[in-house]
Parts: structure tokens; C-alpha cells; sequence
């Protein structure tokens, strides 16, 4: 893992924190956990943090690649920014 | 017994081309079958219906019957997830957007009311129903009708409108119309009545108005609406595939069983399930009928094509059509393009591209419901707005970069922009293609190429 894929991880690891898990801050997030499938975000949740994503790291998100593959970890969210910003 | 214009069906979309064209002078005669006030379903409206009332001078009538008052939808997904508003907003001539309003009708008031404003203001009623159209020389040149009382009677007319809604009168005939090919929603069932004792929502805020439309969705395709349609009844609904229907089990015993089990939010919205009406229901609701204009007539609304009720556009494209088909039949009744294979070919193209963008809309929504929310929330927010308000027939801003993008994603750009450019202004049914296990009504025809 790259230094900058770690900071990317680290950022949107605390903004998950912050905003959808704060009554739950013993909770375990692996860069590989299914965020959606383990039931930590909801739908509604996961288009906040796609905004979150767009206006953090000034993503244009082009509607074809609005797939829940691209945001169902921490680890597929990472790596859809940098591809982005490459 | 003759006329200029001929109107089959005094529901909103005859009764709305009589108001029309009385506005370019025209006079019309309205066939109807059934005495009004009469049940029918199809109670909530787009802001851009609610806009066409207003435009009709009928704000007043509205007010007055206390239709209740639709500031937006609210959709409750699957149970977990919370929900979404979509506010009703108009679009000024200055590109700006604001708060509006629209109505939820009892459709037996409504239907009355604007049927009467047709007749108050010159249009007559004959009590019958329409047999079969009169045709010479390849014109349709009227119809004939069976009398209420006895009897049969021919009217001869300049221009016919087949308004005579989900009965496809025309093109359940054959031979005067193309095809009526299955929809993109077939196979599909609506479910419906009336209930008391609904619990609402309260709120000044616009999305806890008391009045609004609820949308419950369980599953792709499996869905409930909640509609107020006065201050103690709310018309619910049950729409799902048909195949879901145990057989042997009546519609009230269906209705009574799913509504609470569908979604818990409605479950607790409905503590008892005092119904009030008749339990409906109607299959197969979803249709797109080939050719349905030509020499001498015109299909207008339900009477040609309906895709789903899930987004409520049906009156509103009743209402839109209605008034732009006012402009072309004084067109045609001042003698122009009578030599014309198809006289109305841009009419056509007026209400094919519309639906089409609505039919973009939902299969995105059910195809992809993620891409979607993110865009209804945050990458497209007015411009989905616009088209959740109707306002799809806006040519010169439709398709927008939403509805492009939905295409995109669909796989479809090219084959709308195809259909559009083929001579016969009619846009290919998406239907048997979409779920090419429904194919009955699917004929393609010598040289066209089917999509895969």
C-alpha cells in the first residue's frame, strides 16, 4: 500500500467515523470490509459518502462508473480516487 | 349528425382537448359511455399537470372541490434505508426554479368537473359509445356510435380524438392504428382502493405535508402507493408482478394481506384497513401502441401508450398532449398537410419523445437504483427535478444530461436517436426487447431490424 493510498484510506475511514459510526466507535474497519453487506452504512449513507468523496478529493463521477463495486470497501473507494485523479 | 372535431372519451384527456381547442375557437363533440361521477383510478398528478390546470383557469374549481394540496413524493426503500423527497418545484422563464404545488384527485370529482367546464363552455355530450370509426378513402372522416338510450348514430366529423384511455379504442380495433405493442411495465399488476383511518404525516415542512404521495418499495417491480385523496381517504395500491398473484385468492384478501407486509412504514401507517371502495385491480397496464395518428385522427394519452404509474405521469400527459393537439387539429381543420401520409407525424414525435424520457427514467430507477439516487440527490438534482415535474415534452431541454446519461447507462442512445430519425416519428417499444421473455405483441416488420 502506497503512503498516498493510506491517507486516502485514513480520511475516509474518519469521515465514516464521524458521521455514520459515532455511537459505535469500537467498531472494526479493515480496508477490505464490505461496508454495505456488514450493515455499517445504508444506502442513504453511501450517497452521502459519494458526495463526500466528490467534493474531498474534486471528483467528476462519471454515471457509468456509479456502481457499488467502486464504494463497497475501503480498500475499492481508495483505489477509485487515485484512478480518478491519475 | 356531423362536426369538425369528434371526441371518444370525456375523460381528461377528451375532456381537456374540448377545453383547448375551444381556446382556438373550436368547437367538439364529446361521446361518452359511462354517466359521470364515475370511479376511476389514476389520482395523483405532476406538477406540470397541476401547472395545465392552472393555465386552463381551473385553480379555482380546485380549490373550491378541496383537492388536496401535493407538495411532493416521498419514497421509503427497502425497510432499512430511510427515504427521499422529490419536492414539486416549477421552472420560471427565467430558468429559475421555486416551491410549487400540485393536486391529489378523487378521480370520479375531478374527471365530472372538467367534463362539465368542457360542456359550459360549448362542447356537446352524446351518451353512447363509439363501435367503430367511419373510413373512406383512407380518411377517417367520424365514427359510429351505440346509443345509450337505443339506437345507433353516425357522426361524421373533420378530425376524430381517440381519448378513450386505457381502452385503446382505436387500436384494439385494428386497422387504423399500428400494433399495440406490450409495454416495458407488462406482466405487472396494479392492485388499489380506498381506505380510512391512515395515518399521515403532519408538518408544515414541505416534505411532512399531510397531503403528499407516498411511495413504498419492497422489491424491483413491487411497490405501494399511499395518496390522500381527501381529508380521510388515502388511495393505496399494491403494483407487482402478475405471477405474484396466488391464484385462487380474491383482490380484497390480496390487498389486506400485502399492504401491511410490504414495507413497516406503511404497516404502521395503516392500524386498520378500513376500506372503503371496491378492490381493483388492473394487469398488463403497461402498453405502446404503433402509428397512432393518421389521416383524419389521433390518439391522445392512455389511448396510445402507457408506461407505469410509480412516477404518476399519466394525467400529465393526458393534459400535455390535449393541448398541444388543439394547435395541430386547427392545423388540419384550416386544410394543412391533408396530403400527408401521416398528417400528424410531428404531433407523434411531441408525445413519443415525452414518454420516452419518462420511460428513461424509471427503468433507471429500477435497473439502477443506485446511479439514480446519486443523481436524483446530488450530481443531476434540478434537472431530475424538472423531469419528476413533467416536464418532458420541453423539446428544446429534453433529453437533458440526466436523461443522457440514463441512456447511456441503458445501453439506448443510439437507438432513440435512431427511431427518431426513421420516417414514421415513432420510437421503437422498449417492452419485449427490455425482457425479451414477453414478446407476444412483438412483430418486426420486413427490413427492420430488431434490437438485441
Amino acid at each position: 500500500m502506497t503512503q498516498d493510498t493510506e491517507s486516502t484510506i485514513a480520511i475516509i475511514e474518519a469521515f465514516i467515523r464521524e458521521r455514520f459510526l459515532y455511537d459505535r466507535p469500537d467498531t472494526v474497519l479493515t480496508p477490505d470490509l464490505p461496508l454495505m453487506e456488514q450493515r455499517l452504512i445504508d444506502s442513504l449513507q453511501l450517497m452521502q459518502l459519494v458526495q463526500f468523496l466528490q467534493e474531498r478529493f474534486g471528483l467528476q463521477i462519471d454515471i457509468m462508473d456509479l456502481v457499488f463495486e467502486n464504494f463497497a470497501s475501503l480498500d475499492a473507494m481508495a483505489a477509485f480516487v487515485t484512478k480518478q485523479k491519475g | 349528425m356531423k362536426t369538425d372535431v369528434l371526441i371518444v372519451g370525456g375523460g381528461p384527456a377528451g375532456a381537456a382537448s374540448a377545453l383547448f381547442l375551444k381556446r382556438q375557437g373550436i368547437d367538439s363533440l364529446i361521446v361518452e359511455a359511462e354517466d359521470f361521477p364515475r370511479y376511476h383510478i389514476g389520482e395523483s398528478m405532476t406538477g406540470a399537470a397541476g401547472q395545465l390546470l392552472r393555465d386552463l383557469g381551473l385553480e379555482g374549481e380546485m380549490t373550491r372541490l378541496r383537492f388536496p394540496v401535493k407538495c411532493g413524493v416521498k419514497v421509503f426503500g427497502k425497510s432499512s434505508a430511510g427515504n427521499w423527497f422529490v419536492p414539486v418545484r416549477g421552472r420560471g422563464a427565467d430558468g429559475n426554479m421555486f416551491d410549487a404545488e400540485t393536486w391529489q384527485v378523487r378521480r370520479s370529482e375531478f374527471d365530472k368537473m372538467l367534463l362539465d367546464k368542457a360542456l359550459d363552455g360549448g362542447a356537446t355530450l352524446i351518451h353512447g359509445k363509439a363501435t367503430r370509426p367511419v373510413i373512406r378513402d383512407g380518411v377517417v372522416k367520424g365514427a359510429h356510435v351505440s346509443m345509450r338510450g337505443g339506437g345507433q348514430l353516425t357522426i361524421e366529423s373533420e378530425m376524430l380524438l381517440d381519448c378513450s384511455g386505457q381502452s385503446t379504442w382505436l387500436a384494439n380495433l385494428g386497422g387504423v392504428t399500428g400494433p399495440k405493442y406490450v409495454g416495458a411495465y407488462d406482466k405487472q399488476i396494479a392492485v388499489f382502493s380506498h381506505v380510512r383511518g391512515a395515518i399521515r404525516d403532519s408538518g408544515t415542512a414541505r416534505d411532512e405535508r399531510k397531503d403528499n404521495t407516498l411511495i413504498f418499495y419492497k422489491e424491483k417491480y413491487h411497490w405501494a402507493w399511499f395518496i390522500p385523496i381527501d381529508d380521510e381517504t388515502v388511495s393505496v395500491g399494491v403494483v407487482a408482478p402478475s405471477s405474484l398473484l396466488p391464484k385462487g385468492e380474491s383482490l380484497h384478501s390480496y390487498l389486506t394481506r400485502e399492504l401491511p407486509e410490504l414495507h413497516p412504514e406503511l404497516k404502521r401507517r395503516l392500524p386498520v384497513l378500513d376500506l372503503v371502495e371496491e378492490v381493483r385491480a388492473i394487469p398488463n397496464y403497461s402498453y405502446q401502441v404503433r402509428d397512432f395518428c393518421g389521416k383524419g385522427f389521433i390518439c391522445i394519452g392512455d389511448a396510445h401508450r402507457f408506461v407505469d404509474p410509480i412516477f404518476s405521469f399519466g394525467l400529465s400527459a393526458a393534459l400535455r398532449e390535449a393541448e398541444f393537439a388543439a394547435s395541430v387539429v386547427r392545423d388540419w381543420l384550416g386544410g394543412k398537410n391533408r396530403d400527408e401520409a401521416n398528417p400528424f407525424a410531428a404531433y407523434q414525435l411531441f408525445c413519443e419523445k415525452g414518454t420516452d424520457v419518462l420511460e428513461d427514467l424509471l427503468d433507471t430507477f429500477w435497473e439502477h437504483p443506485f446511479a439514480f439516487s446519486v443523481c436524483v440527490h446530488n450530481k443531476y438534482r434540478d434537472l431530475l427535478t424538472d423531469t419528476f415535474a413533467g416536464r418532458v415534452y420541453e423539446h428544446e431541454h429534453q433529453p437533458n444530461v440526466a436523461i443522457r446519461d440514463f441512456r447511456r447507462l441503458l445501453g439506448r442512445e443510439e437507438e432513440r436517436e435512431l427511431s427518431y430519425l426513421n420516417g414514421s416519428a415513432y420510437s421503437i417499444p422498449i417492452g419485449s426487447r427490455y425482457h425479451p421473455e414477453r414478446a407476444p405483441l412483438w412483430e418486426a416488420t420486413p427490413g427492420e431490424s430488431q434490437a438485441a
